[in-house]
C-alpha cells in the first residue's frame, strides 16, 4: 500500500480543490483526510496476525475492510459519530477519502503484477497493478508534499485561507 | 375600592393562569425534546448494528471466498498443506530470516516439521534437494508467519537479514520457491514506512480535532466553525 502521508496529502490537496468549487464545505476536508487512512486501519491485525481466522469454524478476513464494500461500511459507521445535520456529508466524505485511498493502492508495484479485489463484493476482479510505486519508496510522498504545498499556497492567496 | 381590588384580583389570577400555561408548555416541549433524542439515539444504535452485522457478513464473505489476501494460498494454509501446493504459483510478502551459507538449509532437514510430514519426507530423499544441500552459495531463507521458504536464485548479497522480500514464484519440494520475481525492501526503508505512516495518521488525526470536537450532549462531533 502506498504510505499513509501520500494518502493524507493527496487527500488534502483534492478535497481543498473540491472544497474551493464548493463540491464540499471546508470542515470536511479534514473528514475526507480520515477516509484516506481508515482503509489501513486493519493492518493493526496483520501485526497482530489475526487478520485471517476462523470465529465458530467461519473463516474470516480483514482485507474485506480494505475493498469498496469495507470503505461504504466503514464510511457510514463513522458519519454515524458525526451530528445529524452534517451526517451525510460525512459519509460521502470518509467515502471520497477511502476511495481515493484504494485508486492510490492500485499504483503500488505488485510481484504477480496483479493488485487485490478492491472492488469486492460487487466483483472479485484482481486488476493489473500499476506498478508505480512501493509503499516504502520516498519520491511518492515527497511528489504529494509539492503538490499539496502548491494547492495550500494557491489557496491562501487566492480568496483566503478560511478555516 | 371594592371594583379596583377584583380588577387587581382579576389581574393576578391571568397571570397565574398565563404562568401555569407556560410552565406546562415548557414541560411539553421538554418532554418532547427527550422523546426526539431517545428516538435519534435508538436509531443511530440500530444503524451501528445494521452496519456491524454487514461489516461481518463481508469480512466472511471475503475469508471465505479468497484463500489467502487475493487469489493464492496464504503462507499459513501453505505451511500446513505444503505437499498440496507443490508447483503452485504463489504470491508472498516475506522477510529474511537467514542468508548466505549452507547451514540454513541444514537447518531446514533438521526441521522436525518436514521430517513429520510423509510427503515431506519423500522429498529430502529427492535428488534435487541433494544438490542444493552441496550448493551453499545461493541461499536466502525468507519467512511468512510460520512459513520457512529457501528462495533460489536469489543473490544473497542482495538482501540481509531483516529486509522484506515480496516474492512471486513457484514452489519446488523441499520448502523452496523458484522466483518469476521478487522486490526487496531493505529493513530500513520497511522502518521509515511505519513512522512516516505513523505520522500521517498523527496529522489527520489532528486536523480532524481542529475542525470538530466532540458534543457530549449529542455525543456527537460537532463542527467548531460552521463553514
Amino acid at each position: 500500500m502506498a504510505d499513509l502521508l501520500t494518502h493524507v496529502l493527496v487527500a488534502y490537496a483534492a478535497s481543498t480543490l473540491a472544497a474551493r468549487r464548493g463540491w464540499l464545505p471546508r470542515r470536511h476536508v479534514s473528514v475526507v483526510l480520515v477516509g484516506a487512512v481508515a482503509p489501513d486501519a486493519m493492518k493493526a491485525t496483520v501485526v497482530l496476525g489475526v487478520h485471517r481466522g476462523t470465529i465458530a469454524g467461519i473463516p474470516y478476513s480483514t482485507w474485506g475492510f480494505h475493498t469498496l464494500g469495507g470503505i461504504v461500511l466503514t464510511a457510514g459507521l463513522g458519519a454515524l459519530v458525526i451530528r445529524e445535520t452534517d451526517r451525510w456529508l460525512a459519509a460521502r466524505a470518509l467515502l471520497a477519502g477511502g476511495v481515493s485511498h484504494l485508486l492510490l493502492d492500485l499504483l503500488v508495484i505488485r510481484a504477480d503484477g496483479v493488485a487485490p479485489p478492491y472492488l469486492y463484493p460487487l466483483s472479485g476482479w484482481l486488476p493489473p497493478a500499476g506498478n508505480l510505486y512501493l509503499s516504502s519508496d520516498l519520491w511518492p510522498p515527497l511528489l504529494a508534499l509539492c503538490l499539496a504545498g502548491v494547492v495550500a499556497a494557491y489557496d491562501r492567496r487566492v480568496g483566503g485561507f478560511r478555516q | 375600592m371594592a371594583e379596583a381590588e377584583a380588577v387587581a384580583v382579576a389581574e393576578a389570577e391571568a397571570v397565574a393562569e398565563a404562568v401555569a400555561v407556560a410552565e406546562v408548555e415548557a414541560v411539553a416541549e421538554a418532554v418532547a425534546a427527550a422523546e426526539a433524542e431517545a428516538i435519534a439515539v435508538n436509531r443511530r444504535f440500530g444503524l451501528v448494528v445494521v452496519l456491524l452485522v454487514l461489516l461481518g457478513a463481508l469480512l466472511v464473505g471475503f475469508g471465505s471466498r479468497f484463500d489467502g489476501t487475493a487469489a493464492y494460498p496464504d503462507a499459513a494454509e501453505i505451511d500446513a498443506n505444503y505437499a498440496d501446493h507443490v508447483g503452485e504459483r504463489v504470491h508472498l510478502w516475506t522477510e529474511v530470516v537467514a542468508v548466505g551459507a549452507g547451514g540454513a538449509d541444514g537447518a531446514n532437514r533438521a526441521d522436525g516439521v518436514d521430517g513429520a510430514n510423509g510427503a515431506d519426507g519423500a522429498n529430502r530423499a529427492d535428488g534435487a534437494d541433494g544438490a542444493d544441500e552441496a550448493d551453499s552459495t545461493a541461499n536466502v531463507v525468507v519467512a511468512a508467519g510460520g512459513l520457512r521458504l529457501t528462495v533460489t536464485g536469489l543473490d544473497p548479497s542482495a538482501v540481509a537479514v531483516g529486509d522484506r522480500v515480496q516474492v512471486y514464484g513457484e514452489l519446488r519440494p523441499g520448502r523452496r520457491i523458484a522466483p518469476a520475481r521478487t522486490v526487496v525492501v531493505p529493513a530500513e526503508r520497511q522502518q521509515s514506512l511505519y513512522t512516516i505512516s505513523a505520522f500521517a495518521v498523527c496529522l489527520a488525526a489532528a486536523a480532524f480535532l481542529r475542525q470538530w470536537r466532540l458534543d457530549r450532549q449529542s455525543r456527537s462531533f460537532v463542527p467548531r466553525e460552521e463553514n
